[in-house]
């Protein structure tokens, strides 16, 4: 089992899940993999997913997991960065002996959010001291952990699963509290945490798998 | 630093169109497959297809075309498909000029468009993407700061009603001419009237402003065709759409033109003279393709893929190849009788069978030429049965020319036929039948160019009419084109020059994307025809021998007495059989070799 994590953005960031999904499996057999099949009455390939994020969002910290027949995780990451198409590209990669469940442990998503700008002046600078103090509707804020990252940016990790905040509504909110003009293009994933015994991020816990089998 | 500045900004606007719109990835290319563009200083050339990236990225010309132009040392080639209303109406709004998905340059700014017309009702399209690119309409109105415009594909078969919107028109193949066409406007770059000039001395190249003669009965131009395809270029890594697309496999071409003489059928003619790859030749390009772009079907292309000589040893190849590759094959249009039953059971698995007797008696396929008798569709449907099939589409024509309530109610017979055939085989009544009726087009480049087609009403009492009779029967689904397309099409498929300026009109009452049966206005087009003092009604009538037809001046290859004679046989009943045994000598083959005399 090999787990390559990628990016997604420039053109690519338009592109759906279940698209994705296709697309990752042609340019894994342009490379010359050749993928396990499931059993059953119609075999297909054994392919996994890091849960989907909204069209048009950006993201540096997409996963797939495949069952392949290739013993070297890199040297197939590597091939296989020569057959995608534009703004995926495979920045790690892991093996590990079982099918991580990364969708299942899954429990929040970091996004970067850039290009502030309010006409309400000061706004932006109190937000970002102290979002809590503002009422975003659907508790969307006080869900989620919100740090700023420069004058006119945030780091924020939204939570996933039963009390899901989508990163295009949290956006909405924003723009509704503080008169900004931030559209998803703002946003990008930059990394995603597993809820794993503790909070964890994603490379971590594949590390893990692959290195002691920690999580098998 | 300025127009950098300009740049981000035009950028970020199309960003931000881009969140409103349904399906984004159709506007930003991206895709695996595209060239790298590092050409030096370059011609730049689109293609322009006039309707959606999902429609577009089926067609193998554009692919064939792309491949053609970028393999030329000086030359680039981007896409462009017509948006969806809802890109279009934000582009207007944000005042963005239509742009190509490779580098997002705005239409205006290449050297030459070539537009690819696939079918009639595409025509107002043309002037859609020309206003979102804020280009004039007429070449007279337009000047040297203007791309040439070329237009090409199946609908230069007839190319009078849409000739004033382009300078260029290529007919028939494209794939010499457009790359003869590049060549000329490298040599004669900026100077656009010189490169028209030169361009009416190509082959297969019509220029609406220099042949001028061309209601005088003469033949002026030659349609030109790729003698030999074994050799002729083929997209072997075609681009990979980013998203579903209607036909979302690669496409083997197994031969062109047709070894049938159906009369009413464009493209067989259109075609000519029947060219075969060799077994050879499509194994290599299925390996290539298969491994090429990594996708998980492949299917084989052609008018009538039961007829290619070597079928037989090909396939069984080609199987081979398939299940080493875990690929499923797609073979369309096949004749069951044609295959054996074990060759059939590898393709894929569709959950329905297809088949086309196109009209409901004896007689009348004897008229159009369509030698089916009762006894195949009944062994067909047999060997179906038997592989377990429980769905069968069929396909009829209705509105051909002699039709009567007598025909029209053989079809009511087949569908019982093919109704009690299956309850006798499987002792079960749980048989899906679709029947699916279109309307009668008389095509120029047919026998039945000449043939009237029937009042739009009368299209109407006789669809109500089959719909009457089939509606008792159990487990039949029957639809029916819709009459207004079906005129339409009659309507720009025989037209002249003077219907330009009604699809100017109509486009701006209003109409675009015709062919989407939900966005057909028309309203508009009455209107149109109206505010031009013209008639339809008199494009649809019969025409007499003795009037000239617009694209007379077009030497297709098939005679024009073949087409007469083939007429008449059919008022007559009497049958042509099909090529694949004896050449019947339609003339074609002067334009190059045809594979039927080889056999």
């Amino acid at each position: 089992m090999i787990t390559i994590k990628h990016t997604k953005d420039s053109t690519a960031k338009y592109v759906s899940h279940l698209d994705m999904q296709r697309l990752l499996m042609r340019a894994i057999k342009r490379a010359g993999f050749i993928p396990k099949y499931s059993m059953g009455h119609n075999p297909h390939p054994i392919l996994k997913m890091s849960p989907p994020i909204p069209l048009g969002v950006a993201s540096e910290a997409e996963y797939f997991s495949v069952a392949i027949e290739h013993e070297n995780a890199a040297g197939f990451m590597d091939s296989l960065n020569l057959f995608l198409p534009t703004g995926v590209q495979c920045i790690n990669s892991w093996k590990t002996e079982r099918m991580p469940r990364i969708t299942r442990y899954a429990t929040a998503t970091t996004y970067v959010v850039e290009s502030i700008y309010s006409s309400d002046g000061d706004i932006i600078a109190e937000f970002l001291q102290e979002p809590r103090k503002y009422s975003f509707k659907d508790n969307i804020v006080n869900n989620s952990f919100i740090r700023e990252l420069g004058k006119s940016s945030l780091i924020c990790t939204l939570p996933t699963g039963h009390q899901n905040v989508r990163i295009d509504k949290f956006i909405e909110s924003m723009n509704a509290i503080l008169n900004t003009k931030l559209s998803i293009s703002n946003a990008k994933k930059l990394s995603l945490l597993l809820s794993v015994e503790k909070i964890i991020d994603t490379d971590v816990y594949l590390s893990e798998m692959q290195n002691g089998d920690r999580y098998n | 630093m300025k127009i950098l500045e300009n740049k981000e900004v035009y950028d970020d606007t199309i960003k931000h169109i881009l969140e409103h719109v349904e399906k984004p990835a159709r506007y930003v290319g991206g895709e695996f497959g595209i060239p790298k563009f590092d050409k030096k200083n370059p011609l730049k050339t689109c293609l322009v297809f006039p309707d959606i990236y999902e429609i577009g990225m089926s067609n193998l010309g554009i692919k064939i075309l792309y491949e053609v132009l970028n393999n030329k040392d000086d030359v680039i080639c981007e896409r462009c498909f017509a948006p969806w209303l809802d890109m279009g109406a934000e582009l207007k709004k944000h005042s963005i000029e239509l742009f190509s998905l490779e580098t997002k340059t705005p239409l205006k700014e290449f050297d030459f468009l070539g537009f690819s017309l696939q079918y009639e009702l595409i025509y107002t399209n043309i002037l859609y993407m020309l206003e979102l690119s804020k280009i004039p309409f007429l070449a007279t109105e337009r000047g040297d700061e203007y791309p040439v415009l070329i237009a090409g594909g199946p609908c230069s078969v007839n190319p009078e009603p849409y000739a004033d919107f382009f300078d260029i028109i290529s007919l028939g193949e494209g794939e010499d001419t457009i790359s003869q066409i590049a060549d000329v406007c490298i040599v004669n770059r900026g100077n656009k009237k010189a490169i028209i000039e030169e361009c009416s001395k190509i082959p297969g190249v019509y220029v609406p402003s220099i042949h001028l003669e061309r209601m005088k009965g003469k033949k002026l131009v030659v349609k030109p065709v790729v003698k030999d395809l074994d050799i002729a270029p083929y997209p072997l890594s075609p681009i990979v759409p980013n998203l579903s697309v209607i036909h979302d496999r690669p496409v083997l071409e197994l031969y062109r033109g047709c070894f049938s003489n159906c009369r009413f059928c464009q493209a067989s003619f259109f075609y000519r003279p029947v060219r075969i790859k060799k077994p050879e030749t499509l194994l290599k390009q299925a390996e290539a393709l298969i491994k090429n772009t990594g996708c998980e079907e492949l299917s084989l292309s052609s008018l009538s893929t039961g007829d290619y000589p070597f079928l037989e040893p090909f396939l069984k190849e080609l199987i081979v190849l398939a299940e080493n590759n875990k690929i499923q094959l797609q073979v369309p249009s096949l004749r069951l009788d044609s295959l054996s039953q074990e060759l059939i059971s590898h393709t894929r698995k569709t959950s329905s069978l297809t088949f086309a007797p196109e009209a409901g008696t004896q007689r009348l396929r004897n008229v159009i030429n369509k030698n089916i008798t009762d006894e195949d569709i009944e062994n067909t449907m047999k060997i179906a049965f038997n592989m377990g099939y429980r769905s069968v589409k069929l396909y009829f024509m209705i509105g051909l020319p002699t039709e009567t309530d007598e025909d029209l109610l053989g079809i009511v017979e087949i569908i019982k036929r093919v109704k009690n055939l299956y309850f006798e085989f499987t002792k079960r009544r749980d048989i899906n039948i679709h029947v699916s009726t279109a309307v009668f087009v008389p095509k120029p480049l047919t026998p039945f160019q000449w043939a009237g087609q029937i009042s739009m009403r009368e299209m109407k009492r006789r669809g109500q009419f089959l719909r009457e009779e089939i509606k008792n029967i159990k487990g039949v689904k029957f639809n029916w084109s819709d009459e207004r397309s079906s005129f339409l099409e009659a309507v720009f498929a025989r037209g002249d020059k003077n219907l330009s300026k009604v699809i100017i009109k109509a486009y701006e009452n209003g109409a675009k994307f015709d062919s989407w049966t939900d966005q057909m206005n028309f309203e508009a087009w009455e209107k149109s025809f109206k505010q031009c003092d013209i008639n339809p009604m008199n494009y649809t009538k019969e025409i007499g021998y003795q009037e000239l037809l617009p694209w007379e001046f077009i030497d297709f290859g098939v005679s024009d007495n073949y087409l007469k004679s083939e007429y008449e046989k059919s008022k007559l009943g009497i049958t042509t059989e099909g090529c694949k045994r004896k050449c019947s000598g339609c003339g074609a083959n002067k334009l190059a070799k045809c594979s039927v005399e080889n056999n």
